[in-house]
C-alpha cells in the first residue's frame, strides 16, 4: 500500500510543479508582455539606458504632401516574444509623433492589448480616443488605419494582416469610412 | 366728321369692359402659373403651405406663412440685418441675401438666399429643414412631412408573368401594410398618416385599369382581364407583391421572344444618394464650424431635384433628414430599392491643412482579399428559386455583405467619368482625383457605387467654398451631369485609381 501512496503525490507534486510552469509563461508566449516605464520609441542618436535592449523599426508618418505616409526610422523597445515585440512597435506609432513629422493618429489612444493568430494576423486593440476623437474624412481615416497596419505588417513580416478593435470590441469603421470588420493587409500604395 | 355724344360714350364704355376682360383673362393666366402648393402632413392632418415662387432650384415661402403653419415665433433681429424665428428650444437666424443659416449653433445650407421684400421675409421652402422638429420637405411630391407623422415613398414596378402580371410597390420607409379586396379593387392599407405616390407606367389597362391613393390606402383599379389576385400582406416591410393572374388565352400565343421576369430595361431608373453621416454622427468639420453631416445633405437635396427635373428618374435618400443611418442600412435601402447607381456623398479632412480638393472613391476590391466569400468561385453552384408560373430559375448567389465586389470595375469607371466631370466644372481637385479603399458604406451596395469626398473641411479655402450656396450648386450640376452622362450605361475606363 506504501508504494501507491509514494508514487501519487509524487505525480501531484510533477503534475503541480506543471501547471505552474505553463500559467506562469503560456501568456507570455501567446500574448503581449505589459508596457515598461520606458517609452517604447527613440530616435536614433537618443541617449539609451545601457540595460534596454532596442531594434529599428519604420514608423509611418504623414507625408508632406498629406494625401498619403513616410516611413521613419525609429527605435522600438525591443521584446522577445512576438506578440510583445508588435505591442511595442504600435505603442511607439500610437506615441507622439517625433518633431518634424505629423501624426495620423488622434490624440489619446492607447494599446490595450494585442494578440496574434496562426494564422498571421494580428489583433490589435486600442483605446476608444482613436475613435471618439478622430476628425473624419476619408483620407485622414485611411492615414490612421494604414499606418497602424503597416507599422506592424512591415517591421514584423510574419504578421500578413490586422484587425483593429476599440476597447475590446470589432468596429464598422472608425469615423464612418474604412471597413474594419476584417484584417487589413499592408496597404504599399499608401507609402510615399 | 364729329360723331356725336352718345356715340363717343358707347366706345369708351366698350374700351373699359375690353380692358377689365383682358385683366381678368391676364389674371386668370397668371394664376394658371402659380407655383403648386406643399401639403403639409402631420399627426393632426393635412394643410396647405402657399409657395411665393418657385425658382429652378428651389421654392420660395413667406417666413409668415411658414410661420402660421408650423407655430414659429419671428422677430426681426435690425442691427443684424435679420430676423430670428423661435422653435421651441431652437433659434434660427436668418439674415438678408445669405443662404446659410445659424441654427443651435450649426450653420445649414439653404438652396437659395433669405430675402426681404418690403415687411415680408422671403424664405426658401429647405429652411424648415433647419428647425430641427423632423420637417421633412419632399421638392419633387410637393410634400412636408413633420414628424412624428410617417409617409412612405411608394415606388410602382409592373412585371410581366407567364400567368398574367405581377405588382410591386417599394414602400420607403417600410410600414406594416394590409392587402384586401372589394370586387375589382385592391386596397393596399398602410400603417402611415398619407402616401407619397408615384405615378405607374407600363401596366396594360386590361390588368391594372387604375392607381389611386386615398389618404393612407392604395388602391388599385383591376382591368377586365384579372380572374385571380393574390397577394401578401407586407410580409417584408419595405415591399408588397400583388400577382394578378389573367384569363388564359383562347389562341396560340404568337412567338416572342422571351423576357425573363426580373431582367430590367436598360438605363437608370432609380439612384440612392447617400448624405454621409447624420445624427449625433456629424462627421468632419471645418475651422468655421460647417459640418460634413450638413454639407452632404446640401448637395443630396440639389443632386436629387437636378436629376428629377432633368432625367425623371427615381431618387431615393439613404438617410431621412437628420436621422442616422448604419452603413447597412443605407445599403439595404438601395438594394431593397433596385437602385441603379449608389452615390455616397462626403467631405474631407486631412492632417495637413494644405491639402484640399475633391476626390472619387471606389472600393478596393484587393482590401477583401481573404474575406471569406471574397474570392469568385467558379465551382459555386448557382441557386434554384421557383418562380411564379412553375419551375425555377438559376440565380447566382452573391454574399450579401460583400455585394459590391461583382461591380468594382464599372464602379471604378463610374469614378473617372465623375471625377472628370467635377474637374470639368472647376472644381479644385485632390492630386489623386480617383481612388480606391476598402469603403464600408460601398461594400454592400449591390449595383455600381462611388463615394465623392466634395472637398476638405480641413482646408480654409475648401471649407469656405462648402459653405456657400454657389459652390453647393456647382458640385451639384456636376454630379448630375455624370449621371447624365452614364444614364445608358457605364462605359469602361482604362484609368485606375491609387489609394486616397
Amino acid at each position: 500500500m506504501s508504494v501507491p501512496w509514494r508514487w501519487l503525490i509524487g505525480g501531484v507534486i510533477a503534475a503541480a510543479i506543471g501547471v505552474w510552469v505553463v500559467a506562469l509563461w503560456l501568456p507570455g508566449w501567446l500574448a503581449d508582455d505589459r508596457p515598461d516605464s520606458t517609452s517604447s520609441a527613440m530616435l536614433p542618436g537618443d541617449p539609451v539606458p545601457a540595460q534596454t535592449r532596442r531594434i529599428h523599426a519604420s514608423l509611418f508618418y504623414v507625408a508632406a504632401s498629406g494625401d498619403g505616409l513616410i516611413g521613419v526610422d525609429r527605435e522600438v523597445v525591443y521584446a522577445p516574444a512576438p506578440a510583445a515585440q508588435a505591442r511595442r512597435i504600435v505603442e511607439a506609432q500610437l506615441a507622439q509623433a517625433p518633431e518634424g513629422q505629423v501624426s495620423a493618429i488622434p490624440a489619446g489612444a492607447e494599446v490595450r492589448s494585442l494578440f496574434l493568430t496562426s494564422r498571421g494576423e494580428a489583433f490589435v486593440d486600442i483605446t476608444a480616443p482613436l475613435a471618439t476623437n478622430h476628425p473624419g474624412g476619408s483620407l485622414h481615416e485611411a492615414l490612421t488605419v494604414y499606418a497602424i497596419v503597416n507599422a506592424l505588417t512591415v517591421n514584423l513580416p510574419d504578421i500578413t494582416a490586422v484587425q483593429i478593435l476599440i476597447d475590446g470590441r470589432e468596429v464598422d469603421s472608425l469615423a464612418g469610412h474604412i471597413d474594419l470588420r476584417h484584417p487589413i493587409r499592408r496597404n504599399p500604395g499608401i507609402i510615399r | 366728321m364729329r360723331r356725336p355724344p352718345e356715340y363717343d360714350g358707347r366706345l369708351t364704355h366698350r374700351i373699359l369692359i375690353a380692358a377689365l376682360l383682358a385683366a381678368l383673362a391676364a389674371g386668370t393666366g397668371a394664376r394658371v402659373q402659380d407655383p403648386v402648393p406643399y401639403r403639409v402632413i402631420t399627426t393632426d392632418g393635412t394643410s396647405l403651405l402657399p409657395v411665393h415662387a418657385s425658382t429652378g432650384a428651389s421654392d420660395i415661402v413667406t417666413l409668415d406663412a411658414a410661420a402660421r403653419l408650423f407655430r414659429l415665433l419671428v422677430r426681426d433681429d435690425a442691427r443684424a440685418g435679420g430676423v430670428v424665428v423661435v422653435s421651441g428650444n431652437d433659434r434660427v437666424v436668418l439674415t438678408a441675401g445669405q443662404s446659410t443659416v445659424s441654427s443651435a449653433g450649426r450653420l445649414v445650407s439653404l438652396s437659395a438666399p433669405v430675402t426681404r421684400s418690403g415687411s415680408t421675409w422671403l424664405v426658401p421652402v429647405d429652411f424648415l429643414r433647419a428647425l430641427n422638429r423632423g420637417i421633412d420637405v419632399r421638392r419633387g411630391s410637393r410634400l412636408i412631412v413633420v414628424a412624428p407623422a410617417v409617409v412612405p415613398r411608394v415606388t410602382p414596378q409592373f412585371e410581366r408573368t407567364a400567368t398574367g402580371g405581377r405588382l410591386l410597390l417599394s414602400i420607403d420607409p417600410g410600414v406594416t401594410t394590409r392587402v384586401t379586396r372589394d370586387g375589382d379593387v385592391i386596397s393596399v392599407r398602410f400603417q402611415a398618416s398619407g402616401l407619397d405616390v408615384e405615378p405607374l407606367s407600363g401596366a396594360p389597362a386590361d390588368l391594372i385599369a387604375g392607381l389611386r391613393s386615398d389618404g393612407a390606402s392604395l388602391l388599385v383599379d383591376l382591368g377586365s382581364a384579372v380572374t385571380n389576385v393574390r397577394g401578401d400582406d407586407g410580409l417584408d416591410a419595405g415591399r408588397v407583391t400583388i400577382e394578378l393572374i389573367g384569363a388564359p388565352p383562347t389562341t396560340a400565343a404568337p412567338s416572342l421572344t422571351p423576357i425573363a421576369p426580373l431582367d430590367r430595361a436598360p438605363g437608370i431608373r432609380t439612384i440612392a444618394i447617400d448624405a454621409g453621416h447624420g445624427g449625433d454622427d456629424l462627421g468632419a468639420r471645418g475651422a468655421d464650424g460647417t459640418l460634413e453631416k450638413d454639407v452632404t445633405m446640401a448637395v443630396a437635396q440639389r443632386v436629387k431635384a437636378l436629376l428629377e427635373a432633368r432625367l425623371g428618374v427615381r431618387v431615393i435618400f439613404t438617410r431621412d433628414g437628420d436621422a442616422p443611418a448604419t452603413a447597412d442600412r443605407r445599403a439595404a435601402l438601395a438594394n431593397n430599392n433596385k437602385a441603379d447607381l449608389f452615390v455616397s456623398l462626403h467631405a474631407n479632412s486631412s492632417p495637413v491643412a494644405a491639402v484640399r480638393g475633391a476626390q472619387v472613391l471606389s472600393l478596393d476590391a484587393g482590401g477583401y482579399a481573404g474575406v471569406e466569400g471574397a474570392a469568385p468561385r467558379s465551382d459555386a453552384p448557382a441557386l434554384p428559386v421557383p418562380v411564379v408560373g412553375g419551375g425555377t430559375r438559376l440565380i447566382d448567389a452573391v454574399p450579401w455583405q460583400l455585394a459590391q465586389l461583382p461591380h468594382v470595375s464599372v464602379s471604378s469607371s463610374l469614378a473617372t467619368i465623375m471625377a472628370q466631370r467635377l474637374s470639368g466644372a472647376g472644381v479644385t481637385m485632390h492630386t489623386t482625383p480617383v481612388a480606391v479603399a476598402p469603403l464600408r458604406v460601398l461594400v454592400g451596395a449591390n449595383m455600381p457605387a462611388i463615394l465623392i469626398e466634395l472637398g476638405m473641411l480641413s482646408n480654409v479655402e475648401d471649407a469656405t467654398a462648402l459653405a456657400t450656396a454657389a459652390h453647393l450648386a456647382i458640385l451639384a450640376d456636376a454630379i448630375a451631369l455624370a449621371i447624365a452622362d452614364v444614364r445608358f450605361g457605364i462605359p469602361p475606363a482604362a484609368t485606375g485609381g491609387g489609394h486616397p
